[in-house]
């Protein structure tokens, strides 16, 4: 309402808040599709973390033999067996849903368990290696699902914001205007009906 | 006949003996209920020095550390109490933990990591045969190979290429078992009256080779590689047995003759391999030779095997305690630390 205290009542101001309203429902509907497309695409994501705690229970299982196998061998010859490892190799890219980016990552070379001569070390070597593609794959997902989340919440808020306040603004200056107008071209009306009516008495 | 020096030797390793903590020690020790706890019951021990310098909030590393010094001290303490071919044969055997500390800088510098000096086993300056300061500076392995042309390890430069072909540190590190356990035979033949020794020695050499041989089973390791790493020593595994078991599937291993004793073992090896538990391959040939080892020094007290079968107690003890302490850390259970110790 502070607005219209600002805004000049004249017919190319309303124009061009009529101009300024029909660009912001044209933008309402396009935020309404990406937030469509989001949670479309967020919910295909959250059903693929379905196997998580499967993932979960085995890193547990995992973590568990690591620990077993560490009090066997001791701190100083797994960091020294670990030191001759090769280092996991992994390929970071990005990819855009609707604008959000989202990593992608591929394990490109794991590292050779070969040089691990101790049963014990390799055994959990082995479990670990397969559960690194698994993780990679949930710390994408779940990087993803949580870019696409924020997204989703900002484009909502930006929807809520046009529809619940820029709109009835809109709304309520252009209503303003038009009465504005309508009531200067009553005043108008009735001030030319007078003057032809005054005019008429004194030709009779 | 024994010298009045192996005598001395001997006597004086009762008295070590006497140091080591006993199986009610470890069951005392396996009911505390932190490492806080832990390092208190052992400031009653022979680590009470070491410890003591521990903070209030002591962790498995630093005392792993401790107990690896000490075994250390332990092992190259004997060395002052013996005279002449025992004493240059329990040097050689001593070389155990610079070797150890030889394949920790192979795999740094494999690795292209550095490695700060806590990180290797506490050797007296004295018997120190390498430049260790050197090599840990090395940054790739044939520096490390370089630096010991002058060493008794001189000849590790035959396997560089090998190394270099499998990229693999295995190759080196055997190269080292290999060259140990061939050097303390080589010196036990010069002795006299050290029968017992050499059974004890052959005994330690073989069950390495059958590790080795059950490891890559498990590990898949190129059976060329575990054939070229056989400890060369012939005790009671014949090379025709080892090359049948380097050669046999994990089904067949156990029908292989390689005497009754070891027969037994293979079998207990083959099927912990079965089981989706951890496999302690290397915990179970040990306990194998820690057990040998308490019964030949009961049954030889008066020998020169007696000082060997207590530096492996010495061993198995410095094991048992860092199992215990990284147990105590990671809060496991009583009976699943009870089932780690050997």
């Amino acid at each position: 309402m502070a607005l219209i205290g600002r805004i000049s009542p004249t017919r190319g101001a309303l124009v061009k808040l009529r101009t300024n309203l029909t660009f912001i429902q044209n933008g309402l509907d396009i935020l309404k599709l990406k937030r469509d497309r989001l949670a479309e695409e967020l919910n295909l994501l959250l059903k693929e973390t379905s196997h998580r705690d499967k993932a979960e229970r085995d890193l547990k299982k995992a973590y568990e033999e690591y620990e077993t196998a560490l009090a066997l061998l001791s701190y100083s010859r797994m960091r020294s067996i670990a030191f001759s490892m090769d280092k996991i190799k992994v390929d970071v890219r990005e990819r855009s849903i609707m604008n959000v980016i989202v990593p992608t990552i591929n394990l490109v070379e794991k590292p050779s368990r070969a040089v691990i001569q101790d049963p014990s070390l390799y055994q959990v070597g082995q479990k670990m290696s397969t559960l690194a593609d698994e993780w990679l794959d949930i710390a994408c997902l779940e990087a993803s699902i949580e870019r696409i989340a924020h997204e989703l919440m900002l484009v909502n808020r930006k929807i809520n914001a046009i529809e619940k306040v820029v709109i009835p603004n809109y709304s309520t200056q252009i209503r303003y205007i038009e009465d504005f107008l309508s009531d200067e071209e009553l005043e108008d009306f009735t001030r030319i009906k007078h003057i032809k009516t005054m005019a008429r008495e004194q030709e009779t | 006949m024994k010298t009045a020096r192996t005598l001395f030797l001997i006597a004086r390793t009762h008295g070590y003996q006497s140091h080591l903590l006993k199986t009610r020690d470890f069951v005392r020790l396996l009911g505390v209920r932190g490492l806080k706890e832990l390092v208190e019951v052992l400031l009653n021990s022979d680590y009470a020095p070491d410890l003591s310098h521990l903070t209030s909030e002591p962790t498995s590393l630093e005392m792993e550390r401790i107990f690896y010094d000490k075994l250390s001290k332990r092992w190259y303490s004997l060395l002052d109490a013996a005279f002449k071919k025992p004493r240059r044969l329990l040097e050689i055997y001593d070389d155990r933990f610079e070797i150890e500390n030889l394949k920790r800088i192979i795999r740094a510098a494999h690795g292209k990591d550095t490695l700060t000096e806590d990180q290797l086993i506490k050797i007296p300056r004295l018997y120190q045969k390498v430049n260790f300061p050197a090599l840990q500076a090395s940054n790739t392995v044939p520096e490390v190979v370089d630096l010991l042309r002058e060493s008794p390890y001189k000849d590790i430069a035959g396997r560089l290429e090998e190394y270099e072909r499998y990229n693999n540190p295995f190759l080196l590190e055997a190269y080292l078992d290999k060259n140990y356990y061939e050097r303390i035979w080589n010196e036990i033949h010069r002795m006299r009256d050290a029968r017992q020794v050499r059974v004890f020695i052959g005994l330690e050499a073989d069950l390495r080779n059958l590790e080795l041989i059950i490891s890559s089973k498990y590990t898949r390791l190129d059976p060329s590689i575990v054939r070229e790493s056989l400890i060369d020593v012939r005790h009671r595994l014949r090379k025709t047995a080892a090359s049948r078991l380097i050669n046999a599937n994990v089904e067949e291993v156990s029908s292989i003759a390689v005497g009754r004793s070891y027969t037994d073992l293979l079998q207990k090896a083959v099927e912990s391999m079965d089981d989706d538990k951890i496999v302690d391959i290397q915990g179970l040939f040990s306990s194998y030779l820690y057990s040998h080892a308490e019964t030949t020094s009961i049954m030889n007290p008066n020998s020169l095997v007696y000082v060997f079968c207590y530096l492996q107690m010495c061993l198995r003890e410095a094991r048992n305690l860092t199992t215990l302490a990284i147990g105590k850390q990671l809060k496991m259970p009583e009976e699943k630390i009870s089932s780690l110790l050997l």
